[in-house]
Order: structure tokens, then C-alpha cells, then sequence
């Protein structure tokens, strides 16, 4: 089966704040870098360094649950590992912390070359993940530090590319004017910079309105179903409703439900649900965008990465996965993408157009690892 | 194509009613735009009241808010001084909301959800504020975590957009329906005021072609009267160039004439006289041997019968003939004889005709009644003796011998500045038959049994002919007749018609 993603922004950086807020524990080795700081870009042409010694050519994924998005990672990491030659490991944790503790710490005993985690707890998981690197191993994360190579989520990117397309809607199809609702997520506050980049696009058409600009509660397409019912009850004739893929999935039943829907309206989403994609191939759908985090591609440059740095070459300490936007005219190839990543990988125009790379790492600089949660957008 | 009289009316008629209608267009719209206006003032009213409520709710609902947040965060009881207040005025607008928009039911449910909404906030509100009185902080910060407040005010604000944004919406909708309708009326004025230009255009342009063509029809008209003039002028000179031929060649046929009849008359006297020598000569032979001679006896016959006979015929012809040459000499003269124009009494002359007629009417036991509306008229006083006189004379000449003779004599002033003398008797009267020749010379009627030789009446048509005037008659026979006469009541010296 294809993978999905679920949710990717919110555990990404749920997993990076986590970890921010996690005490320091007792140290024996190097603590990596722990003031946040800007990363240059990456340079690939950076001279290659030692090779790790003693590693086995092993890479291990330590997935938190069995969740869709986490299921492309793990389809990434797996292809990449088998055109690199590496033995790959699934351990899944079933958001189990504890349970991935061990898992890790067994990993380590074991002498794995690479370890990418998507952590359940990232605090607890942290040491852990520290003994990895401090054996010479490579690490890699789902957005939540320590990394030797961190994957990062842009939220603000994210919702920007959301708002950016909604801004050329109203102005191409609605003659901008339009009546906007934002479905927020208050539970999440570090998802707060998608919906501020939302607002940012919205703020330069005169002509739109924000008629509500509300959390659904729950965050699910019941939710959102319930709430896009109260908006109707004040705002009769809605034209854009933004947010996650879920609560916008509710919203559209809303309006369906009501007649309310018209083929200029403009529903986006984020998170490339399944649902939402299936609305989007149907073509006369007003559901026309969702912004997906393609983990498949970057669960393959992981894996690549990983391979790298077993072979002693310089690799990015950070990672961008941007997003993409996908609508009734892309969708198609980015179905192609995601089922193989590793030509896109090989493409460096079309990996450019999913990954975006910084900073500069290899086994005989491993105590720069990043120790904080980094983010391209902190100002 | 030139424009007649008809056309010209026609398409001004129905250039005015299309610029009438134009301007009627413009009137109606004007009313109908005034009331529309009306009616969106009164929206516009409606809407602005219920915005404002809105958005004074919105902002009692956020001033409370603040003042708890303050004292949640501080204790100072300081930020609460607003918040009693704000809960008042939130209550009241809340209130002022549901009875503006009450009327729509479209809102009913967004009104209830509202209401709850509000209720629900400042419910929180006070709770929050209890625990904080309380000083149970820890319960507030739980009770702020959940986030209920703000997913309150978040949908409290739905409704408040919802409800400002339909104001607007009405108030954008009336604005724009004004625009266009101040748009229509600009468009229906500019559309019939070019009608208007054009009608009066076209107005312009049949008026101009039209009195165009009048002056000239005008110019043709001058042209051809300044010739008809010529013409009439030279016609003129030509019919009295005529009719001085004519009075001439009738003075002198009439002088000829008359020269060899007075030679019949004399050498007939002669004749006569040597008549009275032949009687002698017959008779002396009669009364000789001779008596029975037949050529004595058919002298005799003619002396003594035939010849006088004969002779007798010839006196009464010529006398007959030397009426008739002196009535066309008459007439001849009385068409040279210049005009005397002056103030001429009317009755004077009508009572001084019947004075002349008084002992005819004695016999036959008639009288006359003079009615006089008109007594002094500008004219020629012999040629109205003349008239009056021949009509007084032919009333009395044929009057109706089984009944006393009635003449009325009546005068009045017509139109056009005429007068009118009527004379009608009880006489005779004129067979109809005869009514329309009676006026030509020589022409007489009815039983002649009275000396006449049929000029009277032709000489009185010729002499008011002079004046300008006019002559009909109504007669009855055996009843009577009426002649009417019509002539100027001031004849101009140059009216001399026949002249």
C-alpha cells in the first residue's frame, strides 16, 4: 500500500518542543550544540572525513507508532538502505517510550551504523539516541533533537504555501472578495506559525474577509463538521476554508450538508489525507489543495545520509522538508514521487523541490550535533 | 419632398408627445428613484442600528475579558473596575441585537446560539474571577488551559462578524443599488435628453424646411400677385377700354338708331297728314258716280282703316323702340356717370321715396313701415334714390288688387362692415320660375297687365353694382316678395365699379 501521511507538521514539531523542554541529563560525552544558532546551507562539495569504525552497516528505524506518515519514513529508509547496501531494522515503539528506550539502547549494543527515531518521548528517548552518536553512529530525528541530522517541518512555510494559493484564488476566480474561514488548532501551539503565515497571505486582499477563525473542537472532521455548522448559521455563503486536512474534510461535509457548496469555492488543507487527495483527484471538487510533507523522500535521503556517513562523507545537520502542494494538476506525479523516492533523490532539481538542506557534518565533527530545537524559520 | 401643411402638424404633434413622454420617462424615474432612496435610508438605518449593537457587544464582551485576564493575573481588584460595567452594557446589547434582528428569521438560530455563547462567556469569566478570589490560582490557570474562553470568544466573534458583515453587506448591497440606480437615471436622462435634442432637433429642421417653404410659397405668391396685379390691371384697362367701346358703340347705335325712327315718326305724321287728303279724295268720290268703283271702294278701306291701323302700329313701335333706346342710353349713361361719395341720409331718402309713392298708395289703400337701423351711410345719394325709388315703384306697381298693399322698408348693419335694405311687399309676388331672370334687361314676369318694359330691375342691379352692393329677392307668388340689397356703409371714391 501507498504510504499516507498523517498529521506530519503536527508530530514533527510536537516531538521538537518535547525535546526542548526536556532536562539535561548526566552527560558522557560531548552535549553537541545547544544555543540555537543559523545554519549556512549545505555544502555537498565538503571534504569527506573519517569513517566511523566498528559499525556495522546497519540502519534502524525507531518509529513511534504505526502511524501512515511514519510508514512513508519507513518505506524511504528501507529503499534507501537497500540501494546503499545497509541492513535495515524496523523497530516500532507503539508510542511506547520506554519500549523505545530499550529499543534504541539495544541498537546501540549492537554497534548500528544509523538510527533514525521518531520519538514517542523525545526526552526520555534523548540519552539514548546521545549513545548512538557518542558510539560514532549516525542519528537522525523526526524534527526533535539531538540529531546528527535533524529533520525540520517549516510550519510557517507550510501554511504560507496553504495561503499563498487561497490569496491567488480569491484574486483570479473570486474577483478578491471572499469570505474566509481558518480552522486553527489552539491544543498545538507550536502549529500557531502555519496559521500566522495564513493570516500573512490573507492580509494583502482587501476583499477577504475572515468570517471565523476558530479551533474545532476536537481537532477531527467531526469537529471541523460541527464547527463549519455554527459558521454557516452566521455566515451563510462561505468561500475559502483553511486548515488541516481533517477539519476541512468536516467543514466540506458542513457545507454539503447545507447546499452550501460552489464550484469557486476554495477548500485547502494540510497534511495530503487521503480523503482530502481523493477529493482533490476528483477534479470538480471545491476541495483543491493539500499541502503534504512527503515522508517517503525524506526517509529516503536519511537513508542515504546514513550511508554517507558509514563511508566518512560530510552531510547536512539539518533538513528541510518542505511542502507540497498538491492539487488536481500534480497529484498524479507526486504519487509517482512518493512511490519512488530514490529517483527523485537522484534528480537534484525535482529533490531540491521537496528537500532543502543545512549545515555540514561527518564522524570526525560528530560533537557538533544539533541539541536544540532547530527551525530554518526562527528569526 | 415639400412638407405640407398636415405633415407638419402631424410630426410636431408627435415630436411634442415623444419630448412630452421623454420628460414623463425622466419624472417617473425620478419618483421612482426617490422612493427607492426612501426605502434604503430606512435599511440603511436598520443595518447601521444593528451594527452598532454588534460591535458595542463585541467590544463590552472583549472589555470584560481584559478586566478578568487582568485579574487573574495580577489580583488587583483595579481591573475589575470595567468589568461590571462591560457585563451591563454586553447584557443590554445582546438584548438590543435580538430585537433588531428578530424580525429576520433567517438569525433565529444564530441569535439563540449567540445569546447561549455570551452567557457561557461571562459565566466563565465569573468563574474564573471566584477562583482567583478565592485564591485558587491553580484552578484558574486550569480553568484558562482548557481554552474554553477563548474557543468562546472565538465563536462569540462568528456571530459578530456574521452579523456586521450582513450590515455591511445591506449597506453595500443599498450603496451599490443607489450607484446603479443613479447610473439608470443618469443613463435615461442622458438617452432622453438626447431624444429630446433630437426631437427638437427634427422640430427644428420640419420648422425651418417648413417656413422655409412658406416664404417660398410667400415669394412665389408675391411674385405671381405682383403679375395677377399687371394682369388685373391690364384687364381692368382693358374691360373699361371695352366698356367705354361698348357705351360708345350703344350711344352710337342708339343715336343712329334713333336718328332714322325720328325720321319714321316724322315722315309717319306725314304720312298721317296726307291720310286725311286721301280720306277727302275718297269720300268726295264716294259721293260721285264712282261709289261702287271696287278700286274706290279698296282705297277707301285703306284709308279709313287700313293705313290708320297700320299707322297706329308704327307710332306705338317707335315710341316702343325710343323707350327701349332711351332705357339702354339710360343704363349707358348711369355706367359712365362718375360716383358722388358723401354722407347720404338714409331715411331721408326712404321717406322721401314713399312720400312719391304716398297717392299710389292711397289707392291702393296700402301703407308702408320703415324700420331703420342705419340712418347715415358714406355712398352716392342719386344712385340710392334711384334704387329705392324702383323698387317703392314696381311694389306699388304690382301690388295684389285683393288686398291692401303692405310695404316694409327695414335697414340694419351686417357683418363686414355692410349694410343691408330690405323692401318686401305683399304684392304679386314672382313665380320661382321667373326669380332668376327678373333682373335681365327687358325681361319681365306674371300677367302684364301694367305698362313696363322690363328695365327697372335691370337698372337698379346695374346702379348698386356701381356701389359694390348685391341684390337677391324671396318671393311667394300670390304673397309677396322681399328684396334684399347689400352694399357698403362706406363706399370708397374709387368703388365705382363699373368705372
Amino acid at each position: 500500500m501507498r504510504p499516507q501521511i498523517m498529521w506530519p507538521g503536527v508530530a514533527v514539531f510536537a516531538l521538537g518542543l518535547v525535546a526542548a523542554a526536556a532536562p539535561a541529563g548526566a552527560q558522557s560525552g560531548p552535549p553537541g550544540i545547544t544555543t540555537p544558532k543559523p545554519l549556512a546551507p549545505f555544502d555537498s562539495s565538503a571534504p569527506a572525513c573519517s569513517a566511523p569504525p566498528g559499525l556495522e552497516k546497519m540502519l534502524a528505524f525507531s518509529q513511534d507508532t504505526r502511524r501512515e506518515f511514519m510508514q512513508g519514513v519507513d518505506q524511504g529508509l528501507a529503499a534507501a538502505a537497500k540501494d546503499r547496501g545497509l541492513h535495515y531494522r524496523l523497530l516500532v515503539a507503539d508510542s511506547d517510550a520506554a519500549r523505545q528506550a530499550e529499543q534504541v539502547r539495544s541498537l546501540v549494543a549492537t554497534r548500528a551504523g544509523g538510527v533514525v527515531a521518531s520519538a514517542v518521548d523525545s526526552v526520555s528517548l534523548a540519552p539514548r539516541l546521545q549513545e548512538v552518536m557518542w558510539s560514532g553512529g549516525y542519528v537522525s530525528t523526526v524534527v526533535a533533537p539531538p540529531a546528527t541530522s535533524l529533520l525540520n517541518a517549516p510550519q510557517y512555510l507550510t501554511g504560507k504555501v496553504l495561503g499563498d494559493a487561497a490569496s491567488a484564488h480569491i484574486k483570479g476566480t473570486l474577483g478578491g472578495k471572499a469570505k474566509v474561514v481558518l480552522l486553527t488548532q489552539d491544543s498545538l501551539e507550536f502549529l500557531a506559525p502555519r496559521f500566522v503565515a495564513l493570516r500573512d497571505s490573507l492580509r494583502d486582499i482587501p476583499g477577504a474577509t475572515v468570517v471565523a477563525d476558530i479551533s474545532p473542537n476536537p481537532v477531527s472532521k467531526d469537529g471541523g463538521f460541527a464547527t463549519m455548522r455554527t459558521i454557516l448559521l452566521a455566515n451563510p455563503d462561505v468561500d475559502v476554508v483553511l486548515g488541516a486536512d481533517n477539519v476541512v474534510l468536516g467543514a466540506l461535509a458542513a457545507l454539503r450538508a447545507a447546499g452550501k457548496t460552489r464550484a469557486n469555492q476554495f477548500l485547502g488543507g494540510i497534511d495530503g489525507e487521503p480523503e482530502a487527495v481523493s477529493e482533490i483527484k476528483k477534479g470538480n471538487s471545491p476541495y483543491r489543495i493539500s499541502i503534504s510533507l512527503a515522508s517517503p523522500i525524506f526517509g529516503y535521503a536519511m537513508g542515504q545520509h546514513a550511508a554517507d556517513w558509514l563511508e566518512g562523507k560530510s552531510i547536512p545537520q539539518a533538513m528541510d522538508i518542505l511542502p507540497s502542494p498538491l492539487t488536481a494538476a500534480n497529484v498524479a506525479q507526486y504519487e509517482a514521487d512518493l512511490a519512488n523516492p530514490g529517483s527523485v533523490y537522484a534528480d537534484p532539481a525535482r529533490r531540491a523541490a521537496y528537500l532543502k538542506m543545512y549545515g555540514n557534518i561527518c564522524y570526525d565533527s560528530r560533537d557538533q550535533y544539533l541539541n536544540f530545537p532547530w527551525s530554518s524559520e526562527r528569526k | 419632398m415639400p412638407i405640407s401643411s398636415r405633415f407638419f402638424v402631424q410630426s410636431t404633434t408627435a415630436l411634442l408627445l415623444v419630448g412630452f413622454l421623454a420628460l414623463l420617462g425622466i419624472v417617473g424615474m425620478t419618483i421612482w428613484l426617490s422612493e427607492r432612496a426612501q426605502v434604503y435610508f430606512n435599511e440603511v438605518i436598520a443595518a447601521r442600528d444593528a451594527r452598532s449593537a454588534a460591535v458595542d457587544l463585541r467590544n463590552a464582551v472583549q472589555t470584560a475579558e481584559s478586566s478578568q485576564r487582568g485579574f487573574s493575573l495580577t489580583g488587583n481588584e483595579i481591573y475589575l473596575a470595567s468589568y461590571g460595567p462591560a457585563k451591563a452594557l454586553a447584557e443590554r446589547q445582546l438584548a438590543a441585537v435580538n430585537r433588531m434582528l428578530a424580525s429576520d428569521d433567517g438569525v433565529n438560530a444564530s441569535l439563540q446560539r449567540l445569546t447561549t455563547i455570551v452567557n457561557e462567556k461571562f459565566a466563565e469569566m465569573d468563574q474564573a474571577i471566584a477562583l482567583k478570589r478565592e485564591y485558587r490560582d491553580a484552578e484558574a490557570l486550569a480553568l484558562t488551559r482548557t481554552n474554553r474562553g477563548k474557543t468562546l470568544m472565538d465563536e462569540a466573534n462568528i456571530f459578530f462578524v456574521g452579523i456586521i458583515s450582513a450590515a455591511d453587506e445591506r449597506l453595500t448591497n443599498g450603496v451599490a443599488e443607489q450607484k446603479a440606480n443613479a447610473t439608470l437615471l443618469r443613463l435615461f436622462s442622458i438617452i432622453s435628453g438626447i431624444v429630446i435634442v433630437i426631437v427638437i432637433g427634427i422640430a427644428a429642421v420640419t420648422v425651418v424646411r417648413y417656413t422655409r417653404e412658406l416664404r417660398r410659397a410667400r415669394t412665389e405668391v408675391s411674385v405671381l400677385n405682383a403679375g395677377l396685379e399687371q394682369r388685373v390691371e391690364a384687364r381692368t384697362a382693358d374691360l373699361a377700354h371695352a366698356n367705354a367701346e361698348i357705351q360708345r358703340f350703344v350711344q352710337i347705335i342708339s343715336h343712329d338708331l334713333r336718328a332714322p325712327l325720328v325720321s319714321i315718326v316724322g315722315f309717319t305724321g306725314e304720312i298721317e297728314e296726307s291720310l286725311g287728303s286721301l280720306r277727302l279724295l275718297v269720300d268726295h268720290s264716294n259721293a260721285g258716280s264712282g261709289a261702287d268703283d271696287p278700286v274706290l271702294q279698296e282705297a277707301r278701306a285703306a284709308a279709313t282703316e287700313l293705313l290708320p291701323e297700320a299707322i297706329g302700329y308704327i307710332r306705338s313701335s317707335t315710341e316702343k323702340m325710343e323707350r327701349l333706346i332711351g332705357a339702354v342710353l339710360k343704363l349707358a349713361r348711369e355706367g359712365r356717370r362718375p360716383l358722388k361719395v358723401e354722407p347720404v341720409d338714409l331715411r331721408e331718402i326712404v321717406t322721401d321715396a314713399a312720400g312719391a309713392i304716398q297717392h299710389q298708395l292711397s289707392e291702393a289703400d296700402g301703407k308702408i313701415d320703415i324700420d331703420m337701423d342705419v340712418d347715415t351711410i358714406q355712398s352716392d345719394r342719386f344712385s340710392i334714390e334711384m334704387i329705392v325709388g324702383n323698387l317703392l315703384d314696381n311694389a306699388v306697381k304690382y301690388h295684389a288688387k285683393d288686398r291692401p298693399l303692405h310695404i316694409k322698408v327695414r335697414t340694419r348693419v351686417i357683418a363686414d362692415d355692410d349694410i343691408e335694405i330690405e323692401i318686401a311687399d305683399n304684392g304679386r309676388g314672382i313665380a320661382e320660375r321667373d326669380q332668376g331672370r327678373v333682373f335681365d334687361l327687358f325681361k319681365r314676369s306674371g300677367t302684364q297687365d301694367r305698362p313696363g318694359d322690363g328695365i327697372g330691375l335691370a337698372y337698379v342691379l346695374a346702379v348698386l353694382h356701381n356701389l359694390g352692393g348685391a341684390i337677391s329677392l324671396t318671393s311667394e307668388l300670390g304673397r309677396g316678395t322681399s328684396f334684399r340689397l347689400t352694399m357698403p356703409r362706406a363706399l370708397r371714391a374709387a368703388e365705382n365699379i363699373a368705372a
